[in-house]
C-alpha cells in the first residue's frame, strides 16, 4: 500500500483529492508542505506569513480556486506559483521590499545562536526576491537548475544567471564580515 | 580559459564541491581576481550548507495541518449536502412529473387529422357513408356528437370528394356530424334527397 502511494504522481493525487480522497491530501501535504513553508519563510522572513501561506495554498488546492491545469505545468509549480503570489501579497502587495516589510524577523531570532548563519541569512534577506528564490531552491533546497526553472516557470539559463548573480552579491555582502573574522572564511 | 568562462566554472565547481579542472586551475594561478572569487565561492558554499542544514528541519506547525484538514472536511460536507439536495430535487421532479402524467395524460393518444375518417367511421359504422371534413380536429374519446341535417353548398361538397355528379342544384341536403365544440367533423349526403332532386 505504501509503495503504491509512493508511485503516484502529484497529478494523480490531485485528481483523487478532487474526488474527495482525504489520504491523497495527506500525501500531497507530506510531500510539499515543508519545502513550501521554507520557501514562504525565506521569501517573507516571517513565520506567521509562512504558516498562513502554506495553509492558504492547500486550502486553494482543496477548493479548486484558480484551478490547477495539468496541461499548463506540474502541480508542484502551481503550488509554488500560488505560494509566491500569496507571500508577496502578504508581505506588501508585491511592491514593498521583502526585507523591510517582514516584521519581527522570526527566523532570524531563531538563528541568533549561530552568528555565521545570521550573517548569511541577513545577506540573503537583503537580496531582491528573484535572486533570493533561486538561492533558496538551488542552494538551500538543492534542486537542479531544470527543476527550479520548472517551479519558477522561466528558462534554465535565467535560473543559472540569477544564481550566479545572487552568489556574487552574497559574497560581496559577506566579504567585510569575513575580513572581520565573523564568518567561516576568515577562521579557516 | 578567460575570466568569463572561469567565473561560471568557479561557481559550479564550488557549488558541487568538485576540484577545479587543470584549465581552470591554470587560470586561477595567473588571475588574482578569479582566484579570490574561487575562495569566496567556496566559503559561501560552506555557509550555505550550514544554513540549509538549519532550515531543512523547518516545517509548519501541526495546527496548520489541522486547519487544512478541517477545511477539507468542511468542503466535503458542503459537497455532500449539495449532492444530496440535487438528488432529492431530481427525485422530486420525477415524482411530480409522474403525478402530472397520471393526472393529465389522456387515456388514448390524440388522433392525427388524417385519421378523422377512420375515427368518424368507427363511431358511426364503416358503412355509415360519412366523409371526414378535411382539416377538422379529431373527436376526443367519449366526446358527444350530434348529427344535423342541413343544406350545404354542392361545390364545397364536391371539393370534399363526394360524388355529386348528378346534382344540378347549388345546394344539397346533407347530414353533418358536429362535435361538442359545434364544429363539423364529417358529412354524409342524403342519397334519397339527392336522388329525389
Amino acid at each position: 500500500m505504501k509503495n503504491e502511494r509512493m508511485r503516484r504522481t502529484d497529478e494523480e493525487l490531485y485528481r483523487r483529492l478532487r474526488g474527495g480522497d482525504k489520504p491523497a491530501l495527506a500525501e500531497l501535504y507530506e510531500r510539499h508542505e515543508a519545502a513550501l513553508y521554507r520557501y514562504a519563510l525565506c521569501m517573507s522572513g516571517s513565520r506567521s506569513i509562512a504558516e498562513e501561506t502554506v495553509q492558504e495554498v492547500f486550502c486553494r488546492l482543496i477548493a479548486g480556486a484558480g484551478r490547477f491545469d495539468e496541461r499548463r505545468g506540474t502541480l508542484e509549480a502551481w503550488l509554488y506559483g500560488v505560494a509566491r503570489n500569496l507571500a508577496r501579497r502578504m508581505v506588501g502587495g508585491g511592491t514593498e521590499p521583502v526585507a523591510e516589510a517582514a516584521s519581527g524577523d522570526d527566523l532570524l531570532g531563531e538563528l541568533l545562536e549561530d552568528e555565521r548563519t545570521v550573517s548569511l541569512y541577513r545577506a540573503l534577506d537583503e537580496l531582491p526576491p528573484r535572486y533570493r528564490e533561486v538561492v533558496l531552491l538551488c542552494d538551500l533546497e538543492e534542486r537542479s537548475y531544470e527543476a527550479a526553472a520548472k517551479l519558477l516557470e522561466c528558462p534554465v539559463g535565467t535560473v543559472r544567471s540569477r544564481l550566479h548573480r545572487a552568489r556574487l552579491l552574497l559574497s560581496a555582502r559577506l566579504a567585510p564580515l569575513q575580513r572581520a573574522g565573523v564568518v567561516a572564511g576568515a577562521r579557516g | 580559459m578567460d575570466c568569463r568562462e572561469s567565473i561560471s566554472a568557479v561557481v559550479e565547481n564550488a557549488r558541487s564541491g568538485r576540484p577545479p579542472s587543470s584549465a581552470l586551475r591554470a587560470h586561477l594561478d595567473e588571475c588574482p581576481r578569479c582566484s579570490e572569487r574561487w575562495s569566496e565561492e567556496r566559503i559561501l558554499t560552506r555557509e550555505m550548507q550550514i544554513l540549509a542544514d538549519r532550515m531543512v528541519r523547518r516545517q509548519s506547525p501541526a495546527r496548520v495541518r489541522k486547519a487544512i484538514e478541517r477545511e477539507f472536511d468542511r468542503r466535503r460536507r458542503v459537497v455532500r449536502v449539495r449532492r444530496m439536495a440535487f438528488v432529492f430535487a431530481a427525485a422530486a421532479a420525477v415524482v411530480v412529473a409522474f403525478a402530472a402524467g397520471v393526472i393529465w395524460w389522456p387515456s388514448a393518444p390524440p388522433t392525427a387529422p388524417q385519421d378523422i375518417a377512420r375515427t368518424v367511421s368507427s363511431d358511426f359504422g364503416a358503412d355509415a357513408g360519412f366523409v371526414a371534413v378535411p382539416g377538422a380536429l379529431p373527436l376526443a374519446d367519449g366526446e358527444f356528437v350530434r348529427v344535423e341535417r342541413t343544406e350545404l353548398d354542392s361545390s364545397a361538397l364536391a371539393r370534399m370528394g363526394l360524388p355529386l355528379d348528378d346534382v344540378d342544384d347549388d345546394t344539397v341536403v346533407a347530414d353533418v356530424v358536429l362535435g361538442e365544440d359545434g364544429l363539423p367533423r364529417a358529412v354524409r349526403v342524403d342519397e334519397d334527397v339527392e336522388a329525389a332532386n
